[in-house]
């Protein structure tokens, strides 16, 4: 299965909040999607934030559709808004959102105040940033690191008795590094659960046993998980120790 | 240079260190003044501005513009980091008092990746949550050692709770970059 649906950034804009005059766009069109029309996107965003406000809903962060997912951050009276596959982690878009919105404000921000009329080009330059961070990984592994991982991560599913049927390697932000016979499914209700990591000091480990799985989220170092999506008629203590286990071996083999 | 004359300065900083250490609770504190119990992990990251003024030995009055960087704990391990290092003149280096791990490998895991792209930032250790004396677990001669060999200019124990050292931090971070000495902070 491709991991692309989790990680599809789909375009990127900044525009003033008020006038919805558009600063910045880039878009990144794939084979089976096409971006949606720049001024679309922003009229529609505009109207969004007008309801929102008349409404007195509170700050808008992500808004879901069935195709898109869309993310916002609202600072100094601009827009920084990502459009993106559902399937990407919201945290993911929040933290390279954040980090993208920073790099603006500290390089342009001074420059839009004082701008009478909105001239686009003075932010050409910002394009190399916003590609190196939505195509970046918001957690770095080497690729012999990868394989390495990707060994033991079959070896724990391929164990026949503890009921492991599928196990990926996540960022805390639900970035997914690498993954063996995971459900798209579960994947996408794993992302989810990182939520609630973020309210938690040192998180070292979470379960979730339902009717459909037993998920065990293992931390293997800072920023860094284990998931596994166990059989849930399959006890739950055994898998436990032996993903445990095997985040032992791979603590191993990344570097710190 | 005359007397009344003023000079602005705009310096970016760094607030870098494990996560869970009071990184944002420091900034909070130096910029608004505030801290807050709760905890949730800083996603990304974020920078804060705040206007430092001061008289120098020479009576000539100082405005440097802080721009304080938040780095998130995990935010070491991304793929652009340098995109945000970049350019800081000084970086403080966070460790939580009551966590011994969080001052081992400070210099690999932080330092070097700043020095990287920064290579003229000044460093600053900082021993943060000094309030909770009971839990301390890091006595001030193994934090100095560290600083040493991070060559860093100091070694600050600071509250982002109380506020005690928060401003001094500071304080002394800008007036080493600027090489100057202080009179009296506005």
């Amino acid at each position: 299965m491709s991991l692309e649906k989790f990680k599809t950034i789909k375009a990127f804009f900044i525009f003033e909040k008020e006038t919805g005059n558009t600063l910045f766009t880039r878009s990144y069109e794939t084979q089976d999607t096409t971006t949606p029309d720049a001024h679309l996107v922003v009229a529609f965003l505009t109207a969004m934030f007008s309801f929102a406000k008349s409404s007195s809903l509170s700050e808008l962060r992500v808004v879901d559709m069935t195709d898109l997912r869309f993310s916002f951050i609202e600072r100094d009276d601009l827009v920084f808004a990502i459009l993106a596959s559902p399937l990407v982690s919201p945290l993911d878009l929040q933290f390279k959102l954040t980090t993208i919105t920073s790099l603006f404000l500290a390089e342009y921000g001074l420059q839009v105040k004082e701008m009478q009329l909105v001239d686009t080009e003075v932010f050409e330059a910002f394009k190399s940033h916003v590609d190196e961070v939505f195509l970046g990984e918001t957690r770095e592994m080497l690729s012999s690191s990868k394989n390495a991982a990707l060994f033991y991560l079959k070896k724990l599913v391929q164990q026949n008795d503890i009921g492991a049927r599928g196990a990926m390697i996540v960022s805390f932000t639900g970035d997914i590094l690498l993954e063996y016979r995971m459900d798209q499914t579960r994947m996408a209700g794993a992302i989810r659960l990182l939520n609630v990591s973020t309210y938690m000091r040192n998180l070292r480990y979470l379960v979730v046993s339902s009717e459909a799985t037993n998920l065990v989220a293992y931390k293997i170092s800072e920023g860094l998980l284990l998931y596994v999506d166990g059989d849930p008629t399959s006890g739950l203590e055994n898998l436990v120790v032996k993903v445990s286990e095997t985040v032992r071996k791979v603590k191993e083999i990344i570097p710190h | 240079m005359s007397k009344g004359k003023e000079i602005k300065h705009i310096l970016k900083l760094l607030l870098l260190g494990d996560g869970a250490v009071g990184k944002t609770s420091l900034i909070l504190r130096f910029i608004e003044n505030r801290f807050s119990e709760d905890y949730q992990m800083s996603l990304g990251v974020n920078f804060l501005t705040k206007t430092v003024k001061f008289i120098d030995i020479k009576n000539i009055q100082r405005t440097a513009s802080l721009q304080v960087w938040d780095i998130a704990g995990q935010a070491r391990h991304v793929s652009y980091s340098h995109l945000y290092l970049k350019g800081a003149l000084g970086a403080f280096y966070v460790f939580d008092l009551t966590r011994r791990e969080t001052l081992l490998h400070m210099q690999e895991r932080w330092q070097s990746q700043v020095l990287k792209v920064s290579p003229q930032c000044m460093s600053i250790l900082i021993g943060n949550k000094a309030d909770l004396t009971k839990d301390r677990v890091l006595s001030a001669s193994q934090s100095k050692k560290v600083q040493e060999a991070m060559h860093a200019i100091d070694y600050i124990e600071t509250s982002a709770k109380t506020g005690e050292n928060v401003n001094e931090a500071f304080q002394t971070m800008t007036t080493r970059i600027l090489n100057l000495t202080p009179k009296k902070f506005l």
